[in-house]
């Protein structure tokens, strides 16, 4: 027996007919009886889960990954296809806010309707009809027809109902954007109120930063399957990988078609733009994280920088080889060479694939180039190439920059300090 | 899975509100409001009077009235079912947005029709009574017949409303039938009354039990126009399909509800 405030999901299944002429008349329905094409497509494959009361859980996946459908399941709404969808306890989804509410109807009428459409009695809207007005701040307009309401209002007195009503489970999708900055603000305090009385928070969102700050657990989901469970710091770094992998590789600013940077005081170098004697030359140069992509990654992948050097006639000497991060217009983010880390490259002979190994890319969000170069222990650059590649970090946790600090809140002595995930933390200086 | 009883409690007032909510919209922002009801009946009785009183010389006596009667039944009736059938397309917002008893839009749309064709009632009732034809104790039964009416209404509604989720025609062919359904409705003759041109039997039968409102109409007809007591068998007729109906209305309904969300 699961106890108010809990949902599983035991090996759900939901697909949806697409169809490709969708038959809705009776006639089309019978001369194409059996016939009508439409493709069987999975909104929802096999998926279990459990939550418990209390917990806040953000569900996140790119579009068309079964978020919504997910939702509407937990609410009633859709039934599965096959498999168990158990919810224990009220209800309340906000999953548009103000779908019931009637233009012509004053916003008086429209609170009551909403209201009971959300399971309340007549009584328990009269006791929270001033409590409800109070919250939407529109009192001067709640005897007005909605329809002479900006959508703001709306919206705000829409969530002021939803609001007020006490649920045991309170489905969100991506509907915090209410109101101004204020109104907002006070949404998320009274979700986190919700939240703190122990309230199960069931919530969908495309915004990273949202789900760190309201969940402390973090559901991702893709092509209608669970790929990721677990505290959202944990999580979101593959939702970002996810989102990475669907970006259009021509938005990218492409290094190799930017135009030659160099002076090439030694003629004909063969290999990629840049300049030096050649004796040693840079064949390629790229960068590989840990699922073989070359220029999209997560804060906190291992990456590798690698170089791949020919050198047309056998070079004795040690080789001195170096790269820099920089952003594109040129701020120095890092520099090395193997010289100043104590290492030597001796004996290339042929072909040789030279790497720097970073076990953890300490990078936090943008668009990073760098530039390498080969050059002899006295100073002569073999070959310089400038940029030669370029590559995406995404974010896996809260906050904006360019490098990610690592570290934590430290919220120093406190009485009754409420219950904080890491991730809520970035809320401590509100 | 929602408990059955919690259903019901949460039903009841959003029932009443979406009621409510139906009769208030009807005639929100017109001048006449709620004398719509009458205006409307009360001017096609009168285009029928000019035609079957004038030009065809029908024998019943205070014609209009007769007529005024048999269209209360019917605007139950087919006006109820015919605004059910685009209860749940036209609030397909709410339905796919919230959970709630999906079978109550077409129950209070429904029950909205008729307590506002009742509304006639006002009129009928004081004029049968003056204007009376038998005796004045059968026109109790007017409320029972006319509940019956409505229980099969709502049954009714409940499957054209479904229906008409996945077949959207369904709207359409009620609009169709409407009329020749109207004009085989004993409402503007009474079958007495056409047996002279009608003269084989079963086709009087199939006229008066082919038809599932036409028992209900008149024995309503019969209560509070003709002031006399209705037969066992339209009041038997009426009955049993105001039940047959109400079921296969509910689980018909019910089987439909599932996918609805996903239709709309």
């Amino acid at each position: 027996m699961l106890s108010a405030g809990s949902i599983r999901l035991v090996d759900v299944t939901r697909t949806f007919r697409v169809y490709h002429d969708r038959g809705r008349t009776l006639k089309e329905v019978f001369i194409r009886r059996g016939r009508a094409k439409y493709t069987e497509r999975y909104a929802l494959r096999n998926v279990d889960l459990n939550i418990r009361p209390g917990e806040r859980v953000g569900i996140v996946g790119r579009n068309g990954s079964g978020k919504s459908t997910m939702l509407k399941l937990i609410a009633g709404i859709l039934p599965p296809q096959s498999g168990d969808v158990e919810v224990r306890g009220d209800v309340a989804s906000m999953l548009e806010l103000g779908s019931g509410f009637h233009p012509d109807f004053t916003g008086r009428e429209n609170v009551y309707l909403n209201g009971t459409i959300h399971g309340l009695t007549r009584q328990q809207v009269d006791e929270r009809f001033d409590d409800i007005v109070a919250f939407s701040e529109i009192p001067d307009y709640i005897d007005m027809p909605v329809r002479t309401y900006s959508s703001g209002m709306q919206l705000r007195l829409a969530f002021a109902v939803a609001a007020h009503v006490t649920p045991d489970i309170l489905l969100l999708d991506e509907i915090l954007a209410v109101g101004d900055e204020r109104f907002q603000r006070k949404c998320m305090q009274r979700i986190e109120d919700f939240a703190s009385g122990g309230g199960t928070i069931v919530f969908v969102s495309h915004e990273a930063s949202t789900v760190m700050s309201i969940c402390d657990r973090a559901v991702l989901l893709d092509n209608g399957s669970v790929l990721a469970d677990g505290p959202p710091a944990e999580v979101m770094p593959d939702y970002h990988r996810l989102l990475a992998a669907q970006d259009d590789p021509g938005h990218i600013p492409s290094v190799e078609g930017a135009p030659a940077p160099a002076i090439t005081p030694h003629d004909a170098i063969p290999g990629l733009p840049g300049w030096g004697d050649g004796r040693v030359v840079i064949r390629r140069a790229w960068i590989s994280g840990p699922d073989g992509d070359d220029h999209r990654f997560v804060s906190g992948d291992a990456v590798r920088v690698h170089l791949e050097l020919e050198a047309p006639e056998p070079v004795a000497d040690e080789v001195v080889l170096g790269f820099r991060v920089h952003l594109s217009d040129a701020t120095l983010i890092f520099e090395t060479d193997t010289a100043s880390e104590g290492v030597a490259v001796t004996g290339v002979d042929g072909t040789r694939t030279v790497a720097f190994v970073i076990d953890a890319l300490p990078l936090h969000i943008g668009w990073f180039e760098v530039s390498v170069w080969a050059m002899s222990p006295d100073g002569a650059v073999h070959h310089h190439v400038e940029p030669s590649f370029g590559f995406h970090v995404y974010p896996a946790r809260a906050g904006l920059g360019m490098v990610a600090l690592a570290g934590h809140w430290d919220p120093g002595d406190q009485q009754g300090s409420p219950r904080r995930t890491p991730a809520g933390s970035e809320h401590t200086n509100a | 899975m929602r408990a059955l009883g919690g259903e019901a409690a949460l039903a009841w007032p959003l029932f009443r509100t979406l009621t409510i909510r139906a009769l208030r919209q009807r005639y929100k922002g017109s001048v006449l409001g709620v004398l719509w009801t009458l205006v409307t009946p009360l001017v096609m009785v009168g285009a029928y009077w000019v035609v079957f009183k004038f030009l065809f010389g029908s024998p019943i006596p205070n014609y209009a009235l007769f007529m005024f009667v048999g269209m209360i039944g019917w605007g139950v009736f087919f006006t109820g079912i015919q605004n059910a059938s685009g209860s749940i397309t036209g609030n397909a917002a709410l339905i796919t947005k919230v959970n709630f008893p999906r079978a109550i839009v077409p129950l209070a749309t429904v029950t909205a029709n008729g307590i506002t064709t009742a509304v006639m009632l006002v009129i009928a009732v004081p004029l049968c009574l003056i204007l009376r034809q038998g005796a004045w104790l059968p026109i109790l039964l007017t409320p029972i017949v006319l509940a019956l009416i409505f229980v099969m209404t709502l049954g009714l509604g409940l499957i054209v409303a479904g229906l008409n989720v996945y077949f959207r025609d369904i709207e359409h062919i009620l609009t169709a039938i409407g009329l020749p359904w109207f004009f085989l409705t004993p409402i503007f003759y009474t079958f007495a009354s056409v047996s002279k041109t009608v003269t084989q039997e079963w086709v009087l039968n199939l006229l008066h039990y082919g038809n599932p409102i036409a028992p209900g109409i008149v024995a309503l007809q019969d209560a509070l126009f003709w002031g006399r007591w209705p037969a066992w068998g339209d009041l038997l007729y009426t009955a049993v399909a105001a039940v047959v109906l109400m079921i296969a209305g509910v689980l018909s309904f019910q089987h439909l509800k599932r996918e609805m969300a996903v239709e709309l």
